[in-house]
């Protein structure tokens, strides 16, 4: 531990900065634990070597090819061609290096993972070494540079190795990133980190080469992260799809928000806006109509929420999709897996990195109703039709609501820019420290994140209805080596969150359905408005109370990692985890309903006379609610990964768990007892000379939710790789295609998460159910006992069959297309038996495992890395696609057989086929009766499907798509030019529709004129008498519901495509020479933007919502402001 | 680290491994209630029976009775309520309302699961066990018995539990013979066991013999009548075994069963008509009487009845509108059921037909009249002073009883004398609207008890019959007059028992004509029946077994013309305010729903609905 003096002499210069002052204090106690212990990576790493009559240089090159240690010497000074024959066995480095050094007068010093050789007596410091060794340069034209590596972050990289290629000699940058070499024209340099992607630069003559390492995206280079483990990149034979993690980093309060057309697989929706909400995702689509839908999310390989964690903690972010990824998970696997692994600390120096944003946010889209004049307009035309002309706002009456004069009882209010601002603000705070020594490495952060909603409430310190989130993250990774082969590592994270909002939930409703002039915000003499019926939507956003809603989670994870390698056998390894997570919710609302009234008229003083609507009070009520639940895991597993004859790759994994989860608040007895998992799972894979790769996964697990002895499920797959590229007949073509790989699987998965609505599906239970009354004066009043649900002593997990096939090519080391095609069948979905027949009798009817279902689809993506000069550029972009067909339900067959939903896919839509609209009453005796009611020109006409000249629901066919997209792709581009940086990031979704439907967009369903508000857009662009245009957007509006014009039709559905900028950012990073002088490692401003603009087909809402009317809190827009500095 | 550490972590590691214990998995259900626990005690398994108790109909909530669709009634409301669809005959296989098929299915299913479980209970003594199954059993059958009044031949599960794994497409329904067979059987075993009385007044309302025995002299008299007894219009219909659903020709020899069946209960000797001993003037008694039979609860006249505590369901809904604090006026009489009521004096049924106009042919002799209004009218039941319609003046005890008409005074005065018109403009005025409004000019006063102070939410409560012994009476009347081997004598004594109780005459003095006449006979005690037991849910399946529906539920209805402003005008004949009905051929059967086609694709529909 050289460095450490040096390291505690930064953190000393740096105490004066308050700022930091309590993280140094959490520094000072994980420097405590920190030791100058030795390294120890020689002593881990096994090499075996079988070469005979080969030169030192060569035996150097195979050890460097087999391991990550580094060969540091200059070729000129030492002779490394002396022929010798070795044969190792899972040696150390330090013994092949002695015997085949023995008598060579060649020394060597193995420095962590740097090996430097020397002649003997000549082992020195090595910026020492690196002077001489260009001392005894000769060639004239070599000419001595400088410069820094740092790596994308600005962080100056200490120990980077700087080779030129050609040659073994070398240099490594010292504490600050700096380095010097000498070098001649037309070299090119070298950059190699661990964990980084190496960079080669050319020399040109320039005097300094400043070098910014990339991060891989995996902790270690070509690793990935797979179930239970990692496995080296070119093994993977799964399809297991990794993001980049600076990609995930928008200004958004959660993590699934920013997950939409990031992967390959993944589809995301967002239905809300609102400060505090997630989005709703699936892996490939989904494939059951059964409970559970959803992925399995495993932080550190624990079951947790993703929305809880930090995006600035993640290290790694991986789905999981097809059967070989997937099986040890057994019975909780089928919907796939999302792997998050969470930061940890690196050996080296102490890392501060400190992040401000602050953001602004607007809705993507604000709907638009119809403002009092074009309000009054509709309503007139549609009453004069059923009132021989008469007018029903006179003109007067129209300019009284108008001109504003009387705002009390001719009230104009636009309730939309009322209630709600046109922007609202975010920020954020987030610090990590991290750093360590041999001992014990840490990462530690906190953050802090505050979102304000868009309501325009009215705050005082004692009433506060306005709506904002507010969410504190607080984690600590540490990992402990008490001895060179054993590690424990501890992770601690706390979350905190806090939502304040108005106590109501009928706000967006009312805000859309009131009409402009029902109603004024609050009459003139501060009496409270509301109208007879319906509500006021100003009055339920300040006067209905408020309610705070506190989350609280707070996750452990101890584990334990022992390397048996020196005792047992090289390559196995155990591991034990345990984990205790427990997330609290309580919810406090102060709700009242003060009495509000109707301003009827005026008396003769011109007083307001006032209706009195209810009976209110104006004191606050209190409720509150608390939900929570505790979650302990275990998890013991062994792994082994040896190489044999340099050509036999065998690993392998074992592994056993259980998991028990217990609701805090449970409703009944039955839903108090732990949730329980418990299972072992599996792993073997063998490679032969890293070309042909097999693999087989199982998992054999089970949940409490099954009959006794019934409980346990076996989930076996298989799959086999060809990385066709490391063929011996292919090598001619790898400069072209430097990686073509082929790979399959297939597998069985399962699910437990079954639903139905019962705990225990096994288990027949008896109910409360009907009473009777007997007795002369009916004092017998018995309630009955009816047997329940029947309890199905079968019922199992649903069984998911996955295949999938894929390639991977690599074209000049640039561009990487990875694409799968995917099918799956689930069965054993468990759906209530529909077709017992009625005369059984049954009260309840039976859930059984019968449902089928298919899903199938593609999912591609691209990565090209191109360096332009000091351009560095960077393109992706994935596709997805899916479809799922529902195969069997249970449902009698409908009459109409194009009414079956069997064959189609889950959640298809259904409704009339428009035709336009009648034309006239001519056309409307010459088509087919529509059985909505009386149809007269204007209103809309259908299509008869079964040609029995009646439309009626037997012609509803299915239309369109469903609401989940089937479509989902995502394109990004990043540049990074001296300093400057600049990506986007756009998302696309397609064969995606809803329906537009009720009061706003039918209108006049509600039959007063208090909530008949309407879209402008249907004011403005109706079928009239007097513009009977055929091609209008809205029929004919009626002054009650029309049920002709009502009906779902293809007229009303919805084409929720879109493309949108999902992020867009623009950072600077300042000189390292200017930030290094005021003490910092690396200052960069960014501006960073999220859903800045959306092209899509439809235009009255955001289109990625789920809501007929677009009355939900809509989806925001963010600008971003940051600063991020390390120190 | 010496190896002795690497040991007893790897020792560690293994015991973690291994301490998981083997029924990790299995969860703890003991607490639940279980079935066996529930037949184990006396409480659980009384609350077991009273569970299948609770599916009987409430025939009190008259919206969801048979009554708001028959020829007897006219209610008010015209939106939102079931019967529209069936009034207009606009219903069809997707029709929910009035379906109940999968209710009684469900009930006969728990009846059965009791049977099978009651004996498990050894908190209950053994005969105590054998009368609940008995119990179960009636109810069982009764189910049954509702399910072949609406649907005709149903699917009969015989004693054996119903079958979950059953194969849909295999059911089918089975021969009305087969279904009457079983039912009858039924209810002759449970008769055997079930007490004559219920001896603990707490336990009033549980089925006797007699109720089972009333049950089987209803079904087999419906089974003798002509819809179910060899009609042409389901002769041809078989099930998909290819059995005949329906009897292929009528037997009279099912009247000589029904008539058994009734003479069965009357000689159990242990009912006996409700009468007033108080009143001396035939008319008064005669009122008293017949308001009795609903007035006092669990009188001797009641075989089956139920408990319903809260008389306010009827009560608001037979109340006039306005006047009241709460008057929903709509549970009305039809002008038909107005029309039927005798004529005290002559005890003749004052109108034999109507004109195709509506106008009725009145029978000379029963001293009817339409025409003008006597000014100073004694109403016979609260004494008052009022100006009268003719039509409303000399009729039997049974009108004053049942019907509030225009113009009368309501029928109690804790609010004062409040009178009655439900003309435009008039207390209780017509509107032509969906909601509270009397549309036909009358409402159903007979359900509500004039001493219930419902101005100040006394709504009374009920032991509302679901078979009452003039109801047996009749069946036995009727029975008689249509045995091959016809017993006049017996079916002349048994119809005057019933009307004597009113304060009527003799049929046949009444009638002369009638004696050695088996047609004016049975049409007599059809008008009777219609009277004497209005609006307790038979007039419904009664024409539809008589098959007489076409006729009498088909076409316009009249109602008093309530257009009129004032209040003489208002008693005109109208069919401008009232629906019609519709009625066709199908319509004497209910068509098996479409959910229940759709699960047993093999289920045979009934004719007209395929």
């Amino acid at each position: 531990m050289k460095n450490m003096p040096k390291l505690l002499g930064d953190i000393y210069c740096r105490l004066s900065n308050l700022l930091f002052i309590m993280k140094l204090t959490m520094l000072a106690f994980f420097l405590g634990l920190m030791s100058l212990s030795a390294s120890t990576y020689s002593q881990r790493t096994k090499i075996s070597l079988d070469l005979k009559t080969v030169s030192i240089s060569e035996v150097l090159k195979s050890i460097e090819s087999q391991s990550e240690f580094v060969f540091i010497y200059e070729n000129d000074a030492i002779k490394l061609d002396k022929t010798v024959s070795i044969i190792a066995n899972e040696s150390s480095v330090d013994q092949i290096l002695s015997k085949i050094l023995r008598d060579t007068g060649i020394n060597y010093e193995i420095v962590d993972k740097q090996i430097i050789i020397t002649r003997n007596s000549e082992l020195k410091d090595l910026p020492v070494l690196n002077s001489k060794l260009n001392a005894e340069s000769q060639q004239p034209q070599r000419k001595k540079i400088s410069g820094f590596v740092r790596d994308e972050k600005g962080q100056s990289l200490p120990g980077v190795t700087v080779t030129v290629m050609g040659t073994s000699g070398g240099v490594i940058t010292d504490n600050n990133g700096s380095y010097q070499i000498e070098v001649k024209p037309g070299d090119k340099l070298i950059f190699s980190f661990i964990g980084m992607t190496s960079q080669t630069i050319h020399y040109t003559n320039q005097p300094t080469i400043d070098v910014s390492l990339r991060e891989e995206s995996q902790e270690l280079n070509d690793v990935v992260v797979v179930a239970y483990g990692k496995q080296r990149k070119e093994s993977v034979i799964g399809a297991i799809t990794s993001v980049s993690v600076p990609d995930l980093r928008m200004p958004v309060g959660k993590l699934s928000t920013s997950l939409a057309g990031q992967l390959a697989g993944i589809v995301a929706v967002q239905r809300s806006g609102e400060p505090g909400a997630g989005a709703d995702f699936w892996i490939r689509g989904v494939s059951t109509f059964g409970e559970n839908n959803r992925p399995l999310v495993l932080v550190d390989g624990i079951e947790r929420s993703l929305d809880l964690v930090d995006v600035e903690d993640i290290e790694t972010f991986s789905i999981l999709k097809d059967a070989t990824a997937t099986a040890v998970y057994g019975v909780r696997g089928a919907n796939g897996v999302v792997l998050v692994t969470t930061r940890k600390g690196k050996s080296g120096k102490v890392l501060i990195n400190a992040k401000a944003e602050m953001g602004m946010l607007a809705p993507t889209r604000m709907p638009k109703m119809a403002d009092a004049k074009e309000f009054m307009d509709l309503y007139n035309d549609v009453y004069k039709e059923k009132n021989n002309g008469r007018l029903f706002y006179t003109d007067d009456v129209m300019q009284k609501y108008l001109n504003g004069t009387d705002p009390d009882l001719y009230p104009n209010v636009n309730w939309l820019n009322e209630i709600y601002k046109k922007t609202t603000t975010s920020k954020r705070l987030n610090t990590s420290v991290s750093g360590g020594g041999d001992i014990v490495k840490f990462y530690v952060s906190g953050s802090v994140y505050r979102e304000n909603g868009i309501f325009n409430a009215i705050e005082s310190n004692q009433y506060n209805p306005s709506l904002n989130w507010t969410k504190y993250n607080f984690r600590s990774n540490v990992d402990i080596n008490l001895h060179k082969n054993t590690v424990v590592n501890i992770n601690l994270s706390n979350q905190y969150d806090v939502k304040n909002k108005p106590d109501t939930d009928e706000l967006w409703q009312y805000s859309f359905l009131t009409v402009p002039i029902a109603i004024p915000m609050v009459y003139s003499d501060g009496t409270i408005a509301r109208p007879p019926i319906g509500e006021n939507p100003y009055n339920l956003l300040n006067n209905s109370g408020y309610v705070q809603i506190f989350n609280n989670n707070a996750q452990s994870l101890i584990g334990l990692t022992q390397d048996f390698s020196d005792l047992i056998t090289p390559g196995l390894k155990a591991n034990v985890k345990f984990s205790w997570d427990a997330i609290n919710s309580a919810t406090i609302s102060r709700y009242k309903s003060p009495s509000t009234y109707y301003a009827t008229g005026r008396d003769a003083t011109g007083k307001l006379v006032f209706k009195k609507n209810n009976d209110g009070n104006d004191y606050m009520t209190l409720w509150k609610g608390n939900s929570g639940e505790r979650t302990t895991y275990l998890e013991a597993s062994v792994s082994y990964d040896h190489v044999f004859n340099n050509k036999h790759r065998i690993g392998g994994l074992f592994l056993f768990n259980q998991r028990e989860r217990t609701n805090n608040f449970p409703a009944s007895y039955i839903y108090s007892l732990p949730y329980r998992t418990m299972g072992i799972a599996a792993r073997g894979t063998y490679s032969y000379k890293d070309t042909y790769f097999t693999e087989g996964n199982f998992g054999y697990n089970g949940s409490e939710n099954f009959s006794p002895g019934k409980q346990y499920g076996f989930f076996p797959s298989v799959a086999v790789g060809y990385l066709v590229s490391n063929e011996k007949f292919f090598q001619s073509l790898t400069h072209v295609i430097s990686l073509l790989k082929l790979k399959g699987s297939y597998g069985l998965i399962g699910n437990d998460q079954i639903g139905g609505g019962r705990r225990f599906a096994f288990n027949p239970e008896m109910q409360e159910y009907g009473s009777y009354t007997f007795g002369e004066m009916g004092q017998t009043g018995i309630s009955g006992i009816a047997t329940g649900y029947p309890g199905n002593s079968n019922v199992s997990w649903e069984k998911a069959k996955k295949f999938n096939a894929g390639i991977e090519l690599g074209l000049y080391n640039k561009l990487t297309i990875q694409a799968d095609y995917f099918h799956e069948l689930r069965d054993g979905i468990f759906i209530e038996r529909l077709s017992v027949p009625s005369v059984v009798g049954i009260n309840v009817n039976p859930y059984v495992n019968l449902g089928r279902m298919e899903n199938r689809g593609i999912d591609a993506s691209l990565e090209y890395t191109e360096k332009i000069g000091d351009l560095n550029l960077s393109a992706r972009a994935n596709f997805t696609y899916n479809r799922n067909k529902k195969l069997y339900d249970d449902k009698p067959t409908p009459i109409m057989d194009y009414q079956n939903e069997i064959g189609k896919p889950l959640y298809q839509q259904y409704g009339l086929i428009a035709l336009g609209y009648f034309e006239s009453e001519e056309d409307i005796a010459n088509s087919p009766v529509q059985q909505y009611g009386v149809v007269r020109p204007g209103d809309r006409k259908y299509r008869d499907i079964n040609g029995d000249m009646v439309v009626n629901d037997y012609d509803k066919v299915a239309i369109g798509r469903t609401h989940v997209p089937e479509i989902n792709y995502g394109a990004g581009l990043s540049l990074e030019l001296h300093g400057f940086d600049l990506s986007f990031f756009f998302q696309g979704v397609g064969n995606v529709t809803t329906f537009m439907d009720g009061s706003p967009i039918n209108g006049f369903e509600n039959a007063n004129l208090f909530l008949s508000g309407v879209y402008e857009d249907v004011a403005l662009h109706r079928w009239t008498e007097e513009n009977p245009d055929p091609n209008a957007k809205y029929p004919r509006m009626s002054i009650y519901t029309n049920e002709n014009n009502k009906q779902l039709s293809t007229a009303k559905q919805i084409n929720n495509r879109f493309l949108r900028l999902k992020n867009a950012e623009f950072g600077y990073t300042l000189p390292k020479k200017v930030v290094s002088k005021i003490g910092f490692s690396l200052v960069r401003f960014y501006a960073q933007g999220v859903n800045l603009f959306t092209i899509s087909d439809f235009k009255l809402w955001d289109p990625e919502l789920n809501n007929s009317q677009g009355s939900v809190y809509p989806n925001m827009s963010v600008v971003n402001i940051g600063v991020n500095v390390n120190l | 680290m010496n190896t002795q550490k690497y040991i007893q972590i790897t020792f560690i590691f293994f015991l973690l491994l291994c301490s998981s214990c083997s029924d990790y998995l299995t969860p703890y259900l003991g607490d639940q209630m279980t079935m066996e626990e529930v037949f184990s005690k006396r409480i659980s398994t009384e609350r077991y029976l009273t569970q299948v108790y609770s599916f009987l109909p409430s025939d009190y909530d008259a919206l969801n009775s048979t009554t708001p669709r028959s020829d007897e009634a006219y209610f008010s409301w015209t939106a939102w309520v079931g019967y529209l669809g069936h009034n207009n005959g606009s219903w069809n296989p997707t029709t929910d309302n009035y379906q109940t098929w999968t209710r009684y299915y469900q009930a006969i299913n728990q009846a059965t699961v009791f049977m099978d479980n009651v004996d498990k209970c050894n908190e209950i003594t053994l005969e105590n066990r054998a009368v609940m199954k008995a119990e179960a059993r009636f109810l069982r059958a009764y189910f049954y018995f509702m399910l072949v009044e609406q649907y005709g031949p149903v699917y009969i599960w015989g004693d054996k539990a119903s079958d979950m794994s059953v194969k849909s497409e295999e059911i089918d329904r089975h021969p009305l013979a087969k279904c009457i067979e079983f039912i009858s059987t039924q209810l002759d075993e449970a008769a055997k066991v079930l007490p004559v009385h219920i001896q603990d007044p707490a336990w009033y309302g549980r089925a006797t013999k007699g109720a089972a025995l009333a049950t089987k002299a209803r079904l087999l008299l419906y089974a003798a009548r002509p819809l179910f007894n060899g009609c042409d219009l389901y002769k041809g219909m078989k099930n998909h075994f290819g059995e005949y659903l329906f009897p292929q020709s009528p037997d009279p020899a099912k009247w000589e069963l029904a008539a058994k069946a009734a003479r069965d209960v009357i000689d159990l000797n242990a009912y006996k008509l409700y009468e007033n001993t108080t009143e001396t003037d035939p008319l008064q008694k005669g009122i008293k009487s017949y308001m009795g039979v609903y007035f006092e609860k669990w009188n001797d006249e009641l075989i089956f009845a139920k408990w319903e505590g809260d008389g306010a369901f009827w009560n608001v809904r037979s109340a006039p509108p306005m006047i009241l604090k709460d008057g929903y006026g709509g549970f009305a009489p039809s002008l038909k059921l107005v029309d039927t009521y005798p004529m005290a004096e002559s005890g003749r049924f004052p109108i034999t037909s109507y004109q195709s106009n509506g106008t009725p042919v009145i029978d000379q002799q029963s001293g009817y009249s339409e025409d003008g209004f006597v000014n100073s009218y004694v109403h016979p039941v609260d004494g008052s002073v009022i100006k009268a319609h003719k039509s409303c003046v000399g009729r039997d005890a049974r009108f004053y009883a049942s019907i509030l008409f225009n113009g009368m005074n309501w029928i109690n005065t804790f609010g004062g004398t409040k009178l009655v018109t439900f003309y435009t403009g008039g207390t209780s005025s017509y509107n032509n609207s969906t909601g509270d409004f009397v549309k036909v000019g009358y409402l159903f006063r007979r359900m509500s008890d004039p001493r219930n102070d419902t101005e100040n939410g006394k709504w009374g409560s009920f032991s509302w019959p679901y078979i009452r012994l003039a109801e047996v009476y009749l069946n036995y009347a009727e029975a008689c007059n249509e045995m091959s081997t016809r017993d006049e004598a017996n079916a002349l004594t048994y119809l005057n028992k019933v009307r004597n109780r009113s304060g009527l005459k003799n049929i046949e003095v009444a009638y002369p004509e009638v004696k050695g006449n088996k047609t004016l006979l049975r049409e007599l005690l059809q008008k009777e029946r219609m009277v004497e037991m209005a609006f307790e849910n038979l007039r419904y399946y009664d024409i539809r077994t008589w098959m007489i529906a076409d006729k009498e539920s088909n076409g316009p209805r009249y109602g008093r013309n309530l257009l009129a402003t004032n209040y003489e005008d208002s008693w005109e004949r109208t069919d401008q305010i009232c629906l019609p009905l519709v009625f066709q051929p199908k319509h004497y059967l209910f068509p098996i729903h479409q959910s229940q086609l759709n699960e047993m694709r093999n289920i045979t529909q009934n004719y007209g609905w395929e």
